[in-house]
């Protein structure tokens, strides 16, 4: 009897031991997508060749080929254009590498655009068949490539912000896709170009300047400004006076227009703000400020049509001199300090929307009053050139049922906070229940959401969104 | 006067005398009865005592688990037991797959954790901050609580009590060969593998000479963690990648240990040395997903942020007790310890159920040696005895995560070196008498020099009721976050504090209790009525240093205050046994952190109750474990809609544990037993204690349980 119970025990203890594997066999045959990363190209007048991408769902899970055809208006192959690989009888067909994710074909232009009045020429590309095991095409299925300077339809744009210390300012044109990537310590102040005479300060740097009551920069020593400087941080009530009105708004820059009468360009003294960051954050936040850039101090005067910079280290007792001339091209001359040296920064007057950079903002403090505040992923719009945007949110209507129909032009701003940091919460990534409608500098109206605060290892300073034209 | 080195025999199964008997031995190899009545099992104890004795001689209070308790409650962790204790409560960390104690409202950072009196390493040093869902039991002879602050005995941390494991060092039989699986529900989940429970353990012990036992043990508790509303490491909402119901409410994990024994006696010696390998490994699944959206394709590739954590625990202890000269009692441990803590971060593609972008490192490592030794009886006098003790730690550990904006920071080291002397003794003015003074004195590498003081009596009334008192203090070293942690950039400023001095507990108890005799002995009924008051000044908080820009920092700024009363019961007629124990505390904090607070104290009860009722005829024992925390109160400050702050008083509803079992034996070696655990099926309870802040927000429920599970654990003895 005592030997019965022994066997089934050792029965029971060889069942829950013995087979204990994992039984998680999920089949991987998962479905293939190829699309077009772009619904539009556009040929400008300069341009002679493009490439044409197209994006696969995820790696190829083996070689394949891909068949596109093509509808020509008022064009024809291997008159007007040719394409790499060639097209046989209608087909063009471009091989799948197993591991990719992304393969293309470039198209030549033989023959210059229409003129102004001409008629339309274009061509529509489209994926017909993906040879692959569960493989098809969806989404941007075709790419319609116009031989003229029309606005894109849209598409899928990834920002180069540089990853978690966010090194770079991005300026995007919707309509033609143009991206600027600019390192975001390359300058210090910009010199407004327009009517005014107005200068502003880097605020991805989280630079600050206080107005002093002297004319004399080489009189001001560290002594005189040390109970400035401890209010010029971010979280110190009133630290907002020290920085440009987050709005973008010209006319609340800190630094007083630049006068014709001399006594009134006081001596500014400048908080430089912090270096772009070096240090590796934990997967998910940001080391945006990096080293202390120290303090200095300026006087902007006019001077026959232009500016003349003066400046100098907080305790030198000579400075630095140099003219800055007006540009009609751009909005802003840009000057770095620390290089002392003119840069080019932003695209032309007009040429930008969106530009993705850290930004200094001004909040409320819990205890009352308001501060100046760091925010890293911002999207400040293009005040200056009217880019003109607001917030929608899903509860009212889903992304995908926006059309034309639906624009408010009641609701527009222009205003460089409109997108700002209200796309994304810092702890639990992206808000999915908004997106925003955006007039850009041409006139287009796209409608705009984001689909990424980070990238696929969760790492910061990787944000990406799509956006379509409406028409 | 011999009475002092007794050797007991414990009974501690009623109806399985010859496997469960166990004998406790210190110091002398004299045999004794104990004078107590047979049917009336004496409990012994070891915690904070100068040689094993009885619980009703001891000067301290010491609460016991016996090991027939613990086959009762089939518990395989210290995690299953502690939840039946009065003035403990056991707080999940579901989320880090860990279970930490409180008791008297503090966390596991101020209870001292011990096995056979030596701290286990954890990862703010030993015997601290302990995941008692990592100390197996199924070596042990019985669980030891003592309330207080116990500075002269244990040391540093000591601060609101001690649980003290003690294990078997003997057994009677030549061979014993003790193999259990244990299959449990998790909640209403159960599969074969991937959920549930799953327990294996096999123990063999064997005496090789009547003076030379040795055992080994293995065991793997297979925890697949607790879905609730969760769907898995697979799940993802193409719709919203924040929906936070991937992966697990409960994290899965996965322990080994293999812990094995040698014991030898000597003519005037016992050494024992126990050796413990322990490796758990916890899978973290992130609850929210990456979707990575494709725009042109319109499809998505999610992944997640996934981690593993890897723990493997070495112990080493060699102990010695025994007798020099006939005269002087000693007992020396020492003992190596180390634990590392490995963090394995990667990239989960959900499709694939691919791992990329994997990163090791280092997430807590500790180690250290450990060496305490008491000396005692220097005299022959009954009334003055004098012990004399000292205590070593090397102690040695990092902690990570403590700069979320440098990875290269994250990881800070520590080396704390101690050495304590103390010294006690036990004075008997009168035979109703004792008292028992004490100090210790702590040097460190870190800290100046601490002090802990004590001082317990104990009179005996006339009429069999007796009298305790005990005072007793302990001071509590800094954590590494509070030392090390670092957040400072142009938006935070947030830092530890390589500075902080410990903090320092003191506490003072009362308890007044009687046996009662009844029916001619049948009956013995034994009610103890304590109060008690405790206090913890210097208590470490995040204090706001500079307001314009803010900063913070920690500092030894707070007083955290409890007292109360307790009634606990324990009543014996014929095979039946009961307790009932009530519990009435108050607790008020002293925020000199906040500008805003309020130290009313906040009031709270518990409650517990056990009935085992073994009914010989059938080989069964019927039990019931109950026991019932009373709401608990805090104080919440938040910022109203005027921005001020606001304290309101925050409340965790009240919930119950209930576990019931039947145990029956067949053939006197095939023990069978079933039972639940978590009746009243406890997941989540009602809170508005969270404290919300600016980058967090108040929850509005605490998670405590995963509902009712039930269990079947099949134990073969065989013992020849």
């Amino acid at each position: 009897m005592k030997s019965n119970y022994l066997v089934l025990f050792s029965l029971v203890i060889i069942f829950f031991t013995a087979c204990n594997k994992d039984d998680d066999s999920t089949a991987n045959d998962s479905e293939f997508v190829v699309a077009f990363k772009n619904p539009s190209t556009a040929f400008t007048e300069t341009d002679n060749e493009k490439e044409i991408d197209l994006v696969f769902s995820n790696e190829a899970p083996q070689d394949g080929i891909l068949i596109i055809t093509y509808t020509e208006t008022n064009l024809t192959y291997g008159e007007d254009y040719s394409t790499t690989p060639s097209a046989q009888s209608g087909i063009i067909e471009i091989p799948i590498v197993m591991g990719t994710i992304q393969t293309s074909f470039s198209l030549k232009r033989l023959n210059s655009n229409p003129a102004q009045n001409d008629t339309d020429k274009s061509i529509e590309f489209s994926i017909t068949e993906v040879n692959i095991p569960n493989g098809f095409t969806q989404g941007n299925t075709s790419n319609l490539v116009s031989f003229s300077d029309t606005a894109s339809l849209g598409g899928s744009i990834s920002p180069n912000l540089g990853g978690p210390n966010e090194g770079n300012q991005v300026y995007l044109d919707l309509s033609t896709q143009q991206e600027t990537v600019v390192s975001r310590d390359k300058w210090d102040l910009a010199f407004y170009n327009g009517d005014q005479f107005r200068v502003k300060l880097n605020s991805s740097l989280f630079m600050m300047a206080a107005p002093l009551e002297t004319t004399n920069i080489d009189a001001i020593t560290e002594a005189d400004v040390a109970s400035l400087q401890s209010q010029m941080a971010f979280l110190v009530q009133g630290s907002n006076e020290f920085v440009d009105a987050p709005s973008g708004n010209l006319n609340e820059t800190v630094i007083e227009e630049i006068s014709i009468n001399l006594e009134e360009n006081k001596v500014y003294l400048i908080k430089m703000g912090n270096e772009i960051g070096t240090d590796t954050p934990e997967t998910g936040s940001v080391a945006v400020a990096g080293a202390d850039r120290g303090w200095k101090k300026i006087r902007v005067v006019q001077e026959s049509g232009a500016y003349k910079l003066l400046y100098a280290n907080l305790d030198a007792t000579t400075h630095q001199e140099i003219t800055i001339g007006k540009d009609n091209h751009h909005d802003f001359t840009y000057f770095s300090m620390v290089n002392e040296n003119v840069v080019d920064v932003a695209p032309a007057k007009g040429k930008w929307d969106l530009n993705f950079t850290v930004f200094t903002e001004v909040l409320d403090l819990p205890e009352g009053g308001e501060s100046a505040y760091g925010f890293s992923d911002y999207v400040a719009t293009n005040v200056l050139s009217n880019t003109k945007a607001y917030q929608v949110m899903t509860e009212d209507i889903a992304y995908q049922d926006f059309t034309t129909a639906n624009i408010d032009n009641s609701l527009y701003e222009v205003d460089q906070r409109v997108i700002g940091a209200n796309w994304r919460d810092v702890f639990n990534g992206l808000f999915n229940e908004r997106f925003y409608i955006i007039q850009d500098t041409d006139g287009n109206t796209y409608k705009l959401k984001f689909t990424s605060m980070v990238n696929e290892n969760g790492v910061r300073g990787y944000p990406k969104f799509e956006y379509q034209i409406l028409n | 006067m011999e009475n002092r080195f007794l050797l007991i025999i414990l009974l501690l199964n009623l109806f399985n005398i010859q496997a469960q008997e166990t004998e406790v031995k210190r110091g002398s190899n004299e045999k004794k009865k104990d004078s107590v009545k047979v049917n009336d099992l004496e409990e012994v104890i070891l915690t904070g005592q100068y040689n094993s004795q009885s619980v009703k001689k001891s000067v301290f209070e010491v609460q016991v688990i016996t090991e027939k308790d613990i086959q009762l409650m089939a518990g395989n962790n210290l995690a299953d037991v502690l939840t039946q204790t009065l003035n403990m409560n056991i707080i999940p960390q579901a989320g880090e797959g860990r279970s930490g104690i409180q008791q008297f409202g503090f966390t596991s950072e101020y209870v001292k954790i011990l096995v056979d009196n030596v701290p286990i390493v954890g990862d703010e040093g030993f015997g601290n901050a302990i995941d008692i869902s990592q100390i197996n039991l199924d070596d042990i002879q019985q669980i030891e609580i003592i309330e207080g602050a116990m500075g002269v005995q244990y040391g540093s941390n000591a601060v609101t009590g001690v649980v003290n494991i003690i294990t078997k060092k003997s057994a009677k039989a030549k061979w014993q060969i003790t193999p259990y699986i244990q299959e449990e529900t998790i909640g209403s989940e159960y599969g074969l593998f991937d959920e549930g429970r799953h327990i294996q353990s096999l123990k063999v012990g064997h005496n090789f000479t009547d003076k030379l036992y040795a055992n080994v043990l293995f065991t793997r508790n297979d925890f697949q963690g607790f879905l609730n509303q969760n769907q898995g490491k697979n799940y993802f909402n193409p719709e919203d990648e924040n929906d936070g119901l991937r992966g697990y409410e409960w994290l899965p994990k996965e322990q080994n240990s293999i812990k094995t024994l040698i014991n030898y006696r000597f003519k005037n010696f016992t050494v024992f040395y126990k050796f413990e390998y322990f490796t758990e490994e916890t899978n973290k699944y992130n609850t929210n997903v990456l979707l990575n959206p494709n725009s042109a394709t319109q499809t998505v590739n999610p992944t997640a942020n996934d981690e593993i954590f890897n723990s493997d625990r070495f112990y080493h202890h060699l102990n010695a007790t025994g007798k020099i000269k006939n005269q002087v009692n000693l007992n020396i441990s020492a003992s190596y310890q180390e634990q590392t803590k490995n963090i394995e971060t990667f990239t989960y593609t959900i499709k694939s159920e691919e791992k990329s972008n994997i990163e090791n490192y280092d997430y807590n490592t500790r180690k250290g040696f450990f060496s305490r030794g008491t000396f005692n009886n220097f005299f022959n006098k009954e009334n003055f005895k004098l012990e004399l003790g000292y205590e070593t730690t090397l102690d040695e550990g990092s902690a990570s995560g403590l700069s979320s904006q440098n990875v290269e920071n994250r990881t800070q080291n520590n080396t704390l070196n101690s050495y304590s002397f103390f010294a006690s003794s036990e004075i008997k003015p009168t035979t109703r008498l004792s008292l028992r003074p004490g100090a210790r004195i702590i040097t460190s590498s870190q800290f100046s020099p601490q002090y802990a003081v004590s001082l317990s009596g104990k009179y005996s009334f006339k009429d069999g009721y007796q009298l305790r008192t005990i005072i007793g203090t302990a001071p509590k070293t800094p954590t590494f976050e509070q030392l090390y942690f670092y957040m400072v950039d142009s938006n935070h400023n947030v830092q530890g504090n390589e500075n902080l001095n410990p903090e320092y507990g003191k506490s003072i108890f009362l308890h007044f209790k009687k046996a009662f005799w009844l029916n001619d002995y049948e009956l013995k009924y034994t009610p103890k009525l304590s109060a008690w008051y405790l206090d913890v000044k210097d208590k470490i908080d995040l204090i706001i240093t500079n307001t314009s820009p803010l900063a913070y920092q920690y500092n030894n700024i707070d007083l955290y205050k409890t007292w109360g009363l307790s009634l606990r019961n324990t009543l014996k007629y014929k095979n039946l046994s009961a307790t009932l124990g009530l519990a009435f505390s108050g607790e008020s904090k002293v925020l000199n952190s906040s500008d805003v607070y309020n130290d009313d104290f906040l009031y709270a009860f518990q409650f517990n109750t056990n009935l085992s009722y073994p009914v010989p005829k059938w080989n069964t024992v019927f039990s019931t474990f109950f026991k019932v925390n009373g709401p608990q109160y805090q104080f919440v400050s938040s910022i109203n809609d005027d921005g001020e702050t606001e304290i309101t008083r925050g409340k965790l509803d009240g919930y119950g544990w209930l576990n019931t079992s039947i145990k029956k034996t067949f053939h006197k070696d095939l023990d069978i037993t079933i039972g639940a655990r978590n009746v009243l099926d406890i997941t989540e309870v009602n809170s508005s204690t969270g404290q919300g802040g600016t980058h967090s927000a108040a929850s509005s429920s605490q998670l405590l349980g995963y509902g009712r599970s039930f269990f079947v654990k099949l134990l073969y003895h065989i013992n020849f």
